[in-house]
């Protein structure tokens, strides 16, 4: 079952997903982040929650050390850095497809629309 | 270089849960209610079930709570879950990380049908009130509650039954699929459980106060049914939508058990479609196929095959993952398991590939 389904789920289409903070978040770094124990709301590893995008805005603001996102800036936003980090790689037991990772990059790329430092 | 990143996560930062092995079920020609009170599996023992520990474990010991100086009198029962685990995981680098898991203490009463049950135990969180956390607690209701089978009706907060329940919550079907470990959600649930079939229905909410990775509120529902002696078929349905997403999921499950070499093979195969709010939407494919092996007694073998679309449009962000467990029960109380994984990102197409290799144990007081 799982090698027929393997081999019948590889898609073909290009990335055309929306880069959008919305979408980020509900395909994306909920799903992979906000897991048990890590960045939901409850857990708060870190003091970050991507539950929704009310939370990871709200985590945006409340980074510290090194903004959590800098418009326009990937290189400079943590939360791309640790993506493609082999220091501190987020998540720390696996790693995102690269179409994810370049998403979130996209995203930042473009002035981070939706959310405002 | 590679870096060694010390990664000491409070607890349950990767939990597990003691749910049932569901291998022991087709072998023992038994449903999960023949050793545990939850229809669901996991959690407390009842008498068959400890019975069933005891025979299972390397050296034998009694498998009552704390070895039977916790026996209390026949309405009530308690006991607790512990789990821990360390090892080596990699990701970009090699890293060592330790799993506080787990320390849930729990504890039933029962009497004329009734039964009530809840967990109490410390979760990682940032609030005081998540802090302490209860998981499950519910009251369940049997017309004939000196029968490990039939029919249960159960309110409260609970795991909402949806295909395989596997003991690690790594499997695929689990973490993607519908199960997430920290899933409970309040809910009703009818359910019907005998060895040649069952069936499970709940209708759930999403916790308001305590939060979990389960926003939605919806239904899931979950069939099985024993085809031959050796083989089972299930199907699988669950709804839930939330401000974040509403899901659908669908899938088929299968059980066959290989009685001369004592292995249960397991299969799960699940499709899920989800919109968000915003207007687009996505297909996803996930499945797990497993084979366990009764080495000895007191010793199991998983080896599993796994794999996960998150859209199935889009190319190579497909995961495959292979895992290999090897389980050790000590005794009634005391497992130790060896878990290894490795995945990959787009098998084939030169994607990431990460893994781990932790030593768990899980002591069941």
């Amino acid at each position: 079952m799982t090698v027929t389904i393997a081999l019948t789920a590889c898609g073909t289409e290009p990335d055309s997903r929306p880069a959008t903070i919305d979408y980020i978040v509900d395909a994306v770094l909920a799903p992979q982040c906000a897991v048990a124990g890590c960045h939901t709301a409850a857990s708060q590893a870190h003091g970050y929650a991507f539950d929704t995008v009310d939370d990871t805005l709200a985590a945006f603001h409340s980074s510290r050390d090194q903004l959590l996102v800098d418009p326009g800036q990937p290189d400079e936003s943590e939360l791309y850095v640790v993506l493609i980090s082999s220091d501190k790689p987020m998540p720390p037991a696996w790693t995102l497809p690269h179409a994810d990772i370049e998403l979130v990059k996209t995203w930042i790329d473009d002035g981070a629309p939706g959310y405002t430092p | 270089m590679r870096a060694v990143v010390v990664a000491v996560v409070a607890v349950a930062a990767s939990g597990g849960v003691a749910t049932a092995y569901p291998q022991f079920q087709l072998s023992k020609d038994q449903a999960c209610t023949a050793c545990h009170v939850d229809p669901a599996g996991g959690w407390l023992l009842n008498e068959n079930g400890l019975s069933t520990a005891q025979s299972l474990g390397t050296y034998d010991v009694a498998p009552e709570a704390a070895h039977g100086a916790l026996v209390g009198p026949s309405w009530l029962e308690v006991g607790a879950e512990l789990r821990g685990g360390a090892g080596l995981v990699a990701a970009r680098g090699l890293g060592a990380a330790a799993y506080p898991m787990q320390a849930d203490g729990e504890a039933l009463v029962h009497g004329d049908g009734f039964t009530l049950f809840g967990t109490l135990g410390p979760q990682q969180g940032s609030t005081a009130a998540s802090y302490v956390a209860s998981r499950e607690h519910w009251l369940m209701w049997q017309p004939d509650q000196s029968a490990t089978d039939g029919l249960y009706l159960r309110v409260g907060r609970f795991m909402p039954v949806f295909g395989l329940r596997f003991a690690e919550h790594t499997a695929p079907t689990e973490q993607y699929g519908g199960a997430q470990l920290y899933g409970e959600a309040y809910g009703a649930a009818l359910e019907y459980v005998k060895p040649g079939w069952e069936a499970h229905v709940t209708g759930f909410v999403h916790d308001p106060i305590q939060d979990t990775v389960e926003h939605g509120d919806g239904a899931a529902l979950y069939t099985e049914l024993r085809v031959t002696q050796a083989a089972s078929i299930g199907v699988e349905g669950r709804y839930a939508t939330s401000s974040v997403d509403t899901r659908w999921d669908g899938g088929v499950t299968a059980k066959y058990w290989v009685a001369p070499a004592e292995v249960l093979l397991e299969a799960e195969g699940q499709v899920i479609r989800q919109s968000f709010p915003a207007g687009s939407a996505r297909t996803q494919l996930v499945s797990y196929l497993i084979g366990s092996w009764f080495v000895h007694r007191g010793w199991m073998l998983d080896v599993g095959a796994g794999q996960y679309d998150e859209d199935t449009k889009i190319k190579d962000v497909d995961l495959e993952c292979v895992d290999v467990d090897l389980h050790w029960f000590a005794s009634s109380h005391w497992e130790l398991l060896v878990t290894d994984r490795v995945q990959t990102i787009a098998l084939g197409a030169g994607g990431p590939t990460s893994g781990w290799a932790l030593l768990q144990f899980h002591y069941r007081l």
